[in-house]
């Protein structure tokens, strides 16, 4: 509580620089912050700017009122963060006799596997309870069917580990960085403690990086983890510094072709990211914190 | 080359657009009720919503919100959809004998006849345009999405367009721009490395399909594409692309190059 309280007090203190240095330092102005968020919002429309809800917010005023912070809600997340640990040593587990269902995705199957632990707790009727939904009785349909699982073969009644966040980005003065804040929710929509959200954060992070405080740019009390900005300038430096040089590798080596993930999108000599471009980036790098939160880390932006 | 994609670009039909029986006011006369505009082919018939709206809106009998909200069209008492270009539709809806205006051989003016209809429930088959003009962009911008990525194995292309190169592009399909349009198509596409063809092919028996073309080093010709797919091209079974009879020897990835239509696809019509 005291650290987030310090870091609010930085964040305020902390006078604002409008200069771009975002090539050389990974940092960005508030207008260029903007100017992200608007090209985030643009091609990736499940982010959107806080808009006009003026009641809830507590404005800062070198951002503009409607663009305050950006959020994503309802975001899924399956698995915990160890579990993405543990899917490069198991493949298809055997599930056991009593499922036989249709395994479409390895996750899937980790999932089951993973859940195994908790078969034995199962009270024994549902144990013994061989549920084949074969599409043709109406009756069982209505009473078992959960929409989560209506692809299934077999319904799955065992507890689901599946989890929603809403996921914000605000500006950080004092590092000159976007900054992540989670607010989870569990399947039943009642909101996760910070030691349930902290299982959704990579190991690695959870204790050095990450803070539970109240949104800031939000009235009211509600609870978040965010995750401390300190090492963002660094990261997005060195990330973009590898899309420099692929390019400007890929451009030497064939003038005319260019390597398929780092096209060559603009004719002048610039083999950078644009400042615009910084977001999608940052997400992609959010991905490795938070493995199991499903933002869109497909998304292709650059 | 140039002349050609220019045509493309301006082909135009003449269309005639009649309120529906069922909306008009009684007794109006028939200039009040029909309107001739001329439409372009690449384009999309939503585009032209708003004008007709404004023109033959004052003689009907239900109360509108907006000019593109529960109305459509219909050609021969079938919707049509508003989702592809209209050249695209014209040349799978219509057959001459029925848009010419019936007068002798030589005068004979090719037109294509639309009911304009309003209702609280869209027929079946018909998209719900609720988003306006919007929805026409985004519409327009996820074909697009497709073609790029079928075109280049990836859609990173037109996701990394800046803001302003985007709405550039949007824009010239509004003002007809052609330049602006070309300089950013050029930027989706790359000449030598395409991995697959966008092409769309409805056939006579309104069948709508999209086959996967792989862009070979060897030249693959519309034959090749046609017999693919089981498509026998004969003399009663022809392919039509931008309303003209297209000999089928031609080598399809030209076809695209000067052929494709403004959502990224290559639209053939079997007939």
């Amino acid at each position: 509580m005291l650290r987030s309280t310090l870091s609010n007090w930085r964040e305020y203190l902390t006078p604002i620089s409008h200069t771009s240095t975002f090539e050389t330092s990974g940092q960005l102005t508030p207008e260029e912050f903007v100017k992200a968020g608007d090209y985030l919002v643009h091609m990736f429309p499940t982010w959107k700017w806080n808009g006009n809800d003026f009641q809830n917010v507590h404005h800062k005023d070198f951002l503009p009122n409607d663009k305050q912070f950006l959020v994503t809600k309802k975001v899924p997340c399956k698995l915990r963060a160890n579990n993405y640990l543990e899917l490069d040593d198991t493949e298809t587990k055997d599930v056991g006799d009593g499922w036989a269902l249709q395994e479409e995705h390895s996750q899937d199957s980790e999932r089951k596997s993973t859940n195994n632990a908790d078969d034995s707790e199962l009270p024994e009727e549902l144990e013994e309870l061989h549920i084949v939904d074969d599409g043709d009785d109406e009756e069982y349909d209505d009473q078992l069917y959960d929409n989560e699982f209506a692809d299934d073969d077999i319904v799955d009644i065992r507890p689901s580990t599946l989890r929603f966040y809403d996921l914000y980005i605000t500006y950080s003065t004092s590092y000159r960085v976007p900054k992540m804040y989670l607010c989870g929710y569990d399947n039943d929509g009642t909101p996760l403690s910070p030691d349930q959200m902290f299982e959704d954060i990579a190991a690695d992070y959870r204790s050095k990086t990450a803070t539970i405080e109240p949104l800031p740019f939000l009235k009211g009390n509600n609870i978040s983890v965010s995750i401390h900005p300190c090492k963002h300038a660094n990261v997005m430096k060195v990330l973009m510094e590898k899309v420099r040089s692929s390019r400007s590798r890929a451009r030497k080596v064939d003038p005319q072709t260019t390597d398929e993930d780092w096209e060559d999108l603009q004719s002048d000599v610039d083999d950078g990211l644009r400042v615009d471009q910084y977001l999608v980036v940052f997400l992609k790098f959010i991905t490795s914190v938070t493995p199991g939160i499903e933002h869109d880390y497909t998304m292709e932006g650059w | 080359m140039e002349e050609l994609r220019e045509r493309v670009w301006h082909g135009s039909l003449n269309v005639e657009i009649m309120l529906s029986d069922s909306i008009v006011v009684p007794n109006t006369p028939l200039s009040e009720k029909c309107y001739h505009i001329v439409v372009l082919r690449e384009s999309f018939l939503a585009l032209y919503l708003p004008a007709i709206v404004r023109k033959l809106g004052n003689n009907v009998i239900v109360t509108y919100e907006n000019p593109y909200k529960q109305w459509w069209f219909e050609y021969d008492g079938v919707p049509v959809p508003w989702e592809y270009p209209c050249g695209v539709l014209f040349d799978f809806l219509c057959n001459s004998s029925t848009t010419s205006t019936g007068k002798e051989d030589d005068q004979r003016l090719q037109m294509w006849k639309l009911k304009l209809c309003h209702g609280n429930k869209y027929p079946p088959g018909i998209l719900p345009l609720v988003d306006g003009l919007r929805q026409v962009k985004d519409h327009w911008k996820h074909q697009w999405k497709q073609a790029c990525f079928i075109l280049n194995g990836s859609a990173k292309r037109i996701m990394s367009l800046s803001i302003p190169d985007f709405e550039a592009f949007w824009q010239s399909l509004i003002s007809r721009h052609q330049p602006d349009y070309i300089k950013v198509r050029e930027k989706l596409l790359t000449p030598n490395k395409t991995k697959h063809i966008p092409i769309r092919v409805w056939t006579a028996d309104a069948s709508f399909l999209q086959p996967s073309i792989p862009a070979n080093s060897d030249t693959m010709t519309l034959f090749d594409v046609m017999t693919s797919m089981d498509i026998k091209l004969q003399e009663n079974n022809r392919a039509i692309i931008q309303g003209i009879v297209i000999c089928s020897d031609e080598d399809i990835i030209n076809l695209y190059d000067l052929f494709a239509s403004i959502d990224g696809f290559l639209y053939v019509v079997i007939k």
